[in-house]
């Protein structure tokens, strides 16, 4: 499957074996990954190195939902969406307009989603 | 509501003893009246029969008088005189023996009527007595039941009040001052209202106005505790008082405190979240660790013999996990238990280390890649001829400020060719890139002469479960 060529997506997943297999999956889809990383200073430290069109991120990285990073992306105005487990519920108010993708999630409407949240864009230097 | 009717009926009944003996009472006096009556009628009677009584003197003490003269003088006008003395005292005679027989029935008809009234007295006394008793002993039931009522509404948890119309209240249980500070007096009216969280005065006035169109309040909200300033929970409910006609009379009212339930329901809410997140990415692993295993598995059979060891390796650190939460993994338990999965005879393994305790998520990768290490060495290396030892040792060490564990997997005695280095597999990528993604720290696996050599190296960080019970809730979507 195709539709994410020229994009660059920044994944934060702190399983290995889901970051990995999401990773694939928009690889195979022709985007440039930024990450994947398993921890939020390690994305943010990233970020300020190159912008990635828009984001997936994980609700939890380890120690509960956490949204210190979708406050950030926001900031930065990157486009974002949550892979998660967790219900709409623990999403708080403010992000009531970020799509969420509930694990587990199939290659299509990963890509499809990453589709609608990217503007079109390179991983360049800021 | 049965409270109420058990205390309201005592009092009717109170009241209609007050009537009847009121009743019993008229009746006495009427009675009393009549005697009266009685009494003065022979008084009357006593009087005309003196008064005739006088008359009859006179007239005798005439004749007599007369009847000397007569003797004396024997003149025929005063025997004239004398037979109409004598006449006149017959006819006296007559009159005063006509009224002693009507004084007679008179005085006979008194003491019919005395005895009557003596007989309705006495069963007036007796009646008026029983009904007192009857009376006392309502009373001593009311009292009881009131003690008994007063003691429930003031023994109870909950803050207890009385109300009339939209929540104007008329009485505050001592609950409600010992809780708040405020005294029953400060609470009437509105001024129940000063304790409760100021955002929440306008929820309970709304349910107030509710209150009037459904007939039952309910609601929750916050009041002040005076002991330390804090804010409590609390569900208030209240049931309108009927009188005969049903009009409100009054609303009874109780405030429970709920803050520990409502807190119990906040934490059992993030734990259903937290369940649900786990189970949906522990189904997100299992995926992936099926289509990794896929990739490097020859055969059918391959697959699913690697598919179902992992699995069986994942299972057996969730129930370590699930077993005792917070206390972490014993390093040496686990590694002793997946060797003992791979039937691994104690006298060809030598395990080793300090006493060290693992967090959930480094139980779970170490688990899986020491399941790894063993399956492979019963199918090509140590475990698997019959030469073979393998040694499993770790430490930990200080570096910075966190603690470092070191742990070193050693075969030896392998006379095997198959010690050459094979195709990537899912232990190769498990030990040397999952270890650094996930516990950020460093994992080298080698196939040597003699046998595989492992050193696994990564941070000991505290990453307790949310799942248990004492984990702080750090879950800002559900404040």
């Amino acid at each position: 499957m195709k539709g994410l060529e020229g994009h660059c997506i920044l994944v934060v997943e702190d399983e290995f074996y889901l970051a990995k297999d999401l990773q694939y999956a928009l690889t195979q889809a022709g985007a440039t990954i930024l990450g994947p990383f398993p921890r939020r200073e390690e994305a943010l430290a990233a970020m300020a190195r190159s912008r990635p069109d828009c984001a997936i991120i994980d609700v939890n990285l380890g120690r509960g939902a956490n949204f210190e990073l979708a406050d950030e992306l926001v900031r930065q105005g990157v486009p974002f969406l949550f892979f998660t487990g967790y219900d709409q519920a623990v999403i708080p108010q403010r992000f009531s307009k970020v799509m969420r993708l509930e694990k587990p999630v199939d290659t299509t409407r990963l890509v499809n989603a990453a589709q609608a949240a990217c503007s079109r864009g390179e991983c360049r230097p800021i | 509501m049965s409270e109420r009717n058990d205390r309201m009926e005592p009092q009717q009944e109170i009241a209609r003893l007050r009537d009847e003996v009121e009743q019993l009472r008229t009746a006495l006096e009427a009675s009393s009246d009549e005697v009266a009556q009685l009494v003065e009628d022979r008084e009357r009677l006593l009087g005309r029969i003196t008064a005739q009584a006088r008359d009859l003197q006179a007239a005798n003490t005439a004749y007599a008088q007369a009847s000397s003269s007569h003797r004396s003088d024997a003149a025929a006008s005063d025997a004239a005189a004398s037979v109409a003395a004598q006449l006149h005292s017959d006819q006296e005679q007559e009159e005063l023996r006509v009224a002693f027989e009507e004084m007679q029935v008179l005085t006979e008809e008194l003491e019919v009527a005395n005895d009557s009234l003596r007989e309705t007295n006495r069963a007036l006394d007796e009646r008026v007595a029983e009904r007192t008793r009857e009376l006392e002993r309502k009373n001593a039931a009311l009292a009881e039941s009131e003690l008994r009522f007063r003691t429930l509404v003031e023994g109870i948890p909950q803050l207890v009040w009385r109300a009339i119309d939209e929540g104007e209240w008329t009485w505050a249980s001592p609950q409600w001052t010992a809780f708040t500070g405020q005294s029953d007096r400060n609470s009437h009216d509105m001024g129940w209202l000063q304790p409760v969280h100021p955002e929440d005065r306008a929820t309970a006035r709304a349910a107030w106005a509710r209150a009037r169109e459904t007939g039952h309040f309910q609601t929750d909200y916050r009041v002040r505790r005076a002991a330390d300033g804090a804010y409590r929970w609390f569900q208030t409910r209240a049931t309108p008082v009927h009188d005969a006609t049903g009009r409100v009379v009054e609303w009874l009212g109780a405030s429970t405190d709920v803050q520990d339930m409502r807190a119990l329901q906040d934490r059992q809410r993030v734990l259903m979240h937290e369940l649900q997140h786990r189970v949906r990415n522990t189904l997100a692993v299992v995926r992936s660790i099926a289509s990794s295993t896929g990739e490097s598995s020859d055969t059918v059979q391959d697959f699913a013999a690697h598919l179902e060891g992992r699995l069986s390796a994942l299972a057996r650190t969730q129930m370590v996990l699930t077993r005792a939460p917070g206390a972490g993994v014993d390093l040496e338990e686990m590694v002793r238990q997946e060797l003992l999965a791979q039937a691994a005879a104690d006298v060809r393994i030598d395990v080793s280390g300090s006493d060290v305790r693992l967090s959930p998520k480094a139980a779970e990768v170490l688990t899986l890649a020491i399941h790894e290490l063993a399956t492979n060495a019963v199918k090509y290396g140590a475990l698997g001829g019959s030469q073979g030892r393998v040694k499993v040792h770790w430490s930990t060490s200080s570096q910075g400020e966190e603690t470092w564990l070191a742990l070193v997997w050693r075969e030896s005695g392998v006379q095997m060719a198959a010690t050459a280095p094979r195709r990537e597999g899912f232990g190769t990528e498990l030990i040397e890139v999952r270890v650094p993604y996930e516990l950020d720290g460093r994992g080298e696996l080698q196939f040597l002469p003699g046998g595989v050599r492992c050193e696994i190296n990564f941070p000991l960080r505290p990453g307790e479960s949310i799942l248990q019970t004492d984990a702080p809730v750090a879950q800002e979507g559900l404040a």
